[in-house]
């Protein structure tokens, strides 16, 4: 199945679309670590190169990409949004 | 069969260097006319313009000259003439670049006037292109060079593939007894508990540790954040979100190679290795400084394309977002977009860029070469006096 999300590690609770992802479809995500591969239903256009969420994400909670905490969620992510900077935001400040 | 050796400059103090400049250097602002004056007459000379190098004081006149001599003695310069306004500042740098044992002369114009020392420093220039020009290659490896790494314009496909691929072959490098080092301490923040393991020995973590802290201090002094200038716009259009993203992404470009040593900006190495130099994450400043420390070539990954060179210093542009690739491809050398959608690995990527790096090392032009890319920012601490 031809992947358009790549996770990076199996910590991760956010993914890397590699090409525009229409809302409604089903995106084929695959782990670069493991190759493991799942699908996940997208609810919103995520643009080329942008994240999506792989899990519910409550406001507030802290997002991981390198299996490393890249910031914290400003409100309610659902699993299969847009994760950007209208809803993540850096823990440093 | 592909080329496994590449063909290099062999400098009187043993460094290697991939081009053969004579390098005219200007101390200062006031003193690149006489420089461009020369470069316009001798056929073979490289000069370049910056701003500073007047009323220059303490930690940061000495960072300046750092700088200046640096590049002077970078194994890519075969020759140098240093052009100043006054004799003493300009014997400083003439000195500290002719201890390498490189031809080099100084020239300063108070008392001579433009022409007069344009006419002296040319006559000296002939000379030294007669003789460069009539050096010849040796047989080397590349893993005998000096390299740094720099990523610019990052988006997710750099901490995707072009990172851990030029992580592979920092893995290469290192192993293979090159020196090798890399910078951009604001764009660590959020990486840093991870990078700190790398550091060799508990000394040189808390010592990184404490350079990281001094820098992140200075920002909270200035009463801001650096919320808008860490992710860029760039970046953020690109994807990127935070700087814990940017910064956990720019970290591979080290791959899981051991750090041995920390550089203060503009410093050389002392051997090989892997080093952190403590600079800006500008990238024209972090070039210049790393060309200043030694390297005679340098790899630039970038995801939406950013075109910077250096003057004396070849930088390599490795690109892995196939949209960038396409529309910007005179400002790139190796594409491996390839590895975003499956169709190339990440050790074929790092094997692309090793063999790009053996071309360019044995004399093909980078993009930013071709394109005149000969940007030269040297660091500054605080204003003149």
């Amino acid at each position: 199945m031809e992947y358009c999300v790549l996770r990076h590690c199996p910590e991760d609770t956010v993914g890397v679309a590699i090409r525009p992802i229409a809302a409604g479809l089903e995106a084929s995500v695959r782990d670069l670590s493991t190759q493991a591969c799942f699908s996940l239903p997208v609810r919103e256009d995520i643009p080329a190169f942008f994240k999506v969420a792989l899990t519910d994400l409550p406001a507030h909670t802290r997002v991981v990409e390198y299996g490393q905490a890249i910031g914290q969620t400003t409100q309610d992510v659902a699993a299969g949004a847009c994760v950007h900077v209208h809803n993540l935001k850096t823990l440093k400040w | 069969m592909e080329e496994t050796t590449i063909l290099v400059y062999r400098r009187e103090n043993g460094s290697l260097g991939i081009r053969n400049h004579v390098l005219l250097l200007p101390l200062d602002a006031v003193s690149y006319s006489i420089c461009r004056g020369v470069s316009h007459l001798v056929n073979g000379t490289k000069t370049f313009y910056h701003p500073y190098g007047r009323m220059q004081f303490g930690k940061d006149l000495e960072l300046h000259f750092r700088t200046l001599i640096g590049t002077g003695r970078n194994p890519n310069a075969a020759a140098v003439i240093v052009v100043g306004i006054e004799p003493e500042w300009t014997k400083v740098v003439t000195d500290g670049i002719a201890e390498t044992g490189k031809p080099t002369a100084g020239f300063s114009s108070v008392g001579n006037g433009d022409l007069k020392t344009i006419e002296a420093a040319a006559r000296k220039a002939v000379e030294f292109v007669r003789w460069a020009t009539g050096l010849r290659r040796i047989e080397a490896e590349l893993s005998q060079l000096c390299i740094g790494l720099k990523c610019g314009e990052s988006d997710t496909t750099s901490g995707l593939a072009a990172n851990p691929a030029v992580g592979l072959v920092t893995e290469h490098l290192v192993a293979g007894g090159a020196a090798v080092m890399f910078g951009e301490t604001p764009e660590l923040t959020g990486a840093e508990q991870v990078l700190v393991h790398a550091f060799q020995g508990p000394e040189l973590q808390k010592e990184f540790l404490r350079v990281y802290q001094s820098y992140f201090d200075f920002i909270r002094s200035q009463g801001v954040d650096l919320l808008g200038s860490q992710p860029n716009q760039g970046n953020i259009a690109g994807g990127i979100s935070t700087i814990e993203e940017k910064a956990l992404g720019n970290i591979q470009k080290i791959g899981r190679a051991p750090i041995s040593g920390i550089l203060d900006t503009a410093q050389a190495p002392g051997g090989a290795g892997l080093y952190f130099m403590n600079t800006s994450s500008a990238a024209a400043d972090l070039l210049t400084a790393m060309a200043a420390a030694g390297a005679a070539l340098q790899l630039f990954t970038t995801g939406r394309g950013n075109n910077v060179g250096n003057p004396i210093c070849p930088v390599l542009k490795i690109c892995a977002n196939r949209e960038t690739c396409r529309n910007s491809s005179e400002n790139l050398d190796v594409d491996i977009s390839g590895v975003i959608g499956g169709e190339l690995t990440l050790p074929q990527a790092a094997r692309q860029i090793e063999t790009a790096m053996r071309q360019t090392c044995s004399g093909r032009y980078t993009a930013a070469e071709i394109l005149f890319h000969e940007e030269f920012a040297p660091s500054r601490l605080f204003p003149q006096s």
